[in-house]
């Protein structure tokens, strides 16, 4: 296949998260492939779009490992300022509250904020966990 | 200087309060919580992770000023700002779509599968119900109502439009809320005592330009008539009647929407001239939605994601141009991006604000009593999915329209801390998802932004913006500023 | 037929199942599943789409997979 590289990523320095996050971003400008063929490295498989030029290719596997880098600087930062981003949102979420306020809603409602029984927020891997790692064949 | 492995072992962050960076053409853009910004070279970004950044650099001291080191006046100052930019979660909703009917007097090449014929008057909301819909609308605890008629053409129910003008100033007598009505119309049913019984409530009036006559004539079919000569004859005569109440006509006037369809995309600057002929002071470029389209219609005036950012880009630019000759045009979506990039505010644009503002910012009642989330929800029904219904009346309570599920989902979906990929997102700040958008165009509520049009569409139109305020053109940064500015909207409000 | 294993650690069985749903009319696909892996096999795939329809596959369940974690 002309268009194609095999990335090895060591997870010690980028961490699963960022490998996803980074994948996540290309899934439009290539075909991602991910394997771990062994401890802590990512096999990370870029195959072309059938339009693809390799000079474009050759670009979106340039742009994949910086994105790599950035991703785990975001999940870096993130984690860092985690504490004073929850003081932040807290502190004006409490004093921004009305003291009265009322959104002609009962409060009596015991956390259900997130009730659904429509079932329309429930991701797919929820729905399905159940199948998650049962053994089996079905066939579509 | 490209990024380094070296920048993931730096002390900086420790100093740093959250922020959130991409790249911006060479450069790198740094934005936090609270939609501070700032453009730093990659070196500089490197240092500023690394902690290396010199104390007292100009970049060092923008940074601080704008929030980005750690500090407990920081920590105080962002707690504030934080809590003016998201105001909006404190108050129910306050924007009411009333769909007073679903009957059209014109055939338009990208209307909705929801318009019916003149003649099929049960597809009109009944005085009866309107009562009760202006009922529940005033149990929203916000302190603002804006009750906006929409269609078909709303204006051909004159007789419950009437009533709901009268019903709502008088149940406000008691309320005391600032009330406000829109009225989105083509104006091809309008009359001269329409406008008088209009002006009387303070109605604003939006209708549609698509662009010069032709354009607009070839989009909108008007039996016996050109659909462009009413709206542009209408358009001058309610600006008139604005101006006869002593209102300044530079700011009170008939706002225009333009539908971009692929006739549009070859005629730019033909565009923006239109409005500028017609003395509109804004220009509202939005791609046409993915709701209620057959196939074959969607291929003979839709577009890609990239053919209306050109459109959107040399327009953009043209508008630019003129402002720097002293005319006065805007572009609404660039106006309200700036608006969060450079004012401490936040417009509350129900589309772009997180989370979004279906049931919580807007509410939209349908002809038949159905009554959803938002409009977009209720253009998803009239497709025959009723996914996003969140009620009937009469019948259901204000309690229990806000507590539905759909209302619940589109509220947790519409969340960018919930979503993978706008939760890292440099313009998380100014931006907002639309899950009926995704759940149309994608199948979910929560999308995959990687391949979702709206947001290759957004990121792009913030691109250009930021590209534009890193130039760090005064002349520029001055027609942007004057952008953000917003009207005084207090004429609006009925008072007793 | 074209077989390919899908390392759980980055698949989830849901987000496969409903790739193979969205792309079942272009092909049989049999999905199987071990203690670590997922794994498919592509038959009878539609003359049209031809090869590429094994990398697209894979591109949706990786997203929908990463889409559902973050949700």
């Amino acid at each position: 296949m002309g268009n194609e590289k095999v990335l090895q990523v060591n997870q010690r320095i980028y961490p699963l998260e960022s490998v996803l996050a980074t994948a996540f971003v290309f899934i439009d400008e290539c075909y991602v492939f991910l394997d771990k063929p062994e401890k802590n490295s990512i096999s990370v498989r870029l195959r072309g779009k059938p339009d693809t030029t390799p000079e474009a290719f050759e670009r979106v596997v340039g742009e994949f490992e910086n994105e790599l880098l950035n991703q785990t600087l975001r999940l870096k930062v993130s984690k860092r300022t985690e504490k004073i981003r929850d003081a932040i949102v807290h502190r004006a979420l409490y004093s921004s509250m009305p003291q009265s306020m009322d959104l002609g809603l009962d409060d009596d409602d015991d956390g259900d904020y997130l009730d659904d029984p429509l079932g329309i927020a429930v991701p797919w891997e929820e729905k399905y966990s159940k199948e998650d790692d049962k053994e089996g064949k079905e066939t579509e | 200087m490209a990024l380094g492995i070296d920048m993931l072992k730096g002390k900086g962050l420790e100093n740093a309060t959250p922020f959130r960076f991409g790249k911006l053409g060479d450069q790198m853009l740094l934005t936090n919580e609270v939609g501070e910004w700032a453009v730093l070279s990659n070196e500089e970004f490197r240092q500023f992770v690394k902690g290396e950044l010199p104390e007292g650099s100009e970049k060092y001291e923008e940074l601080k000023v704008k929030l980005f080191y750690r500090s407990d006046e920081a920590t105080q100052q962002l707690s504030q700002k934080y809590a003016r930019k998201n105001a909006f979660l404190f108050s129910g909703p306050y924007l009411h779509i009333m769909i007073l009917t679903l009957r059209c007097n014109e055939v338009c090449v990208y209307c909705h599968a929801s318009r019916r014929d003149m003649k099929e008057t049960s597809y009109d909301m009944t005085p009866e119900l309107a009562r009760v819909t202006v009922d529940t609308i005033f149990e929203t605890p916000s302190d603002s109502i804006t009750i906006e008629f929409q269609g078909g053409e709303p204006l051909v129910n004159w007789e419950t439009m009437k009533f709901v003008l009268d019903y709502a100033v008088e149940k406000n007598r008691v309320a005391g809320k600032q009330l406000e009505f829109s009225l989105v119309t083509n104006m091809a049913a309008m009359t001269d005592e329409k406008l008088a019984v209009l002006m009387e409530h303070n109605v604003q009036i939006c209708t549609s330009i698509d662009g010069p006559k032709e354009i607009h004539d070839g989009n909108r079919h008007l039996s016996g008539g050109s659909s462009y000569d009413q709206a542009v004859y209408w358009i001058q005569k309610v600006d008139a009647a604005y101006q006869a109440r002593g209102l300044d006509p530079d700011l009170y006037h008939v706002e225009a929407l333009l539908t971009v369809t692929r006739q549009t995309l070859a005629n730019p600057r033909a565009v923006v001239d239109e409005y500028v002929r017609l003395g509109r002071k804004a220009i509202f470029l939005r791609p046409l939605n993915p709701f209620g389209f057959a196939v074959k219609t969607f291929e003979k005036i839709g577009y890609s994601a990239d053919e209306f950012l050109d459109f959107y880009r040399e327009a953009m630019d043209y508008m630019i141009e003129l402002n720097k000759q002293g005319v006065e045009i805007l572009e609404r979506t660039a106006a309200i991006l700036l608006t969060k990039i450079l004012t401490p505010f936040d417009p509350n644009y129900l589309d772009l604000r997180s989370p979004c503002g279906a049931g919580i910012g807007q509410v939209a009642y349908n002809y038949d009593g159905t009554v959803f989330t938002c409009d977009e929800g209720r253009m998803v029904y009239q497709m025959g999915d009723d996914a996003f219904q969140i009620g009937t009346l009469p019948g259901s309570s204000y309690k229990e329209l806000l507590e539905s599920a759909p209302v619940k989902a589109l509220t947790v979906a519409s969340t960018l801390e919930a979503n993978p990929h706008c939760m890292e997102c440099v313009y998380k700040p100014y931006c907002g998802v639309c899950p009926v958008y995704n759940y149309a165009q994608q199948g979910g509520l929560f999308g995959q932004m990687p391949t979702n049009t709206r947001c290759k569409i957004y990121k792009a139109v913030l691109d250009y913006l930021f590209g534009h305020l890193a130039s760090g053109n005064e002349d520029l940064l001055d027609i942007f500023r004057k952008w953000t500015i917003v009207r005084d909207r207090s004429v609006f409000f009925m008072h007793d | 037929m074209t077989t390919v294993a899908l390392d759980k650690r980055f698949y989830a069985r849901a987000a496969v199942d409903e790739t193979v749903e969205a792309f079942g009319h272009l092909a049989k696909i049999t999905v199987s599943t071990t203690k670590d892996r997922i794994e498919l096999s592509f038959d009878e795939i539609d003359s049209e789409v031809g090869d590429v329809l094994v990398d697209e596959f894979l591109n949706y369940a990786l997203a929908t997979t990463i889409s559902n974690r973050g949700s």
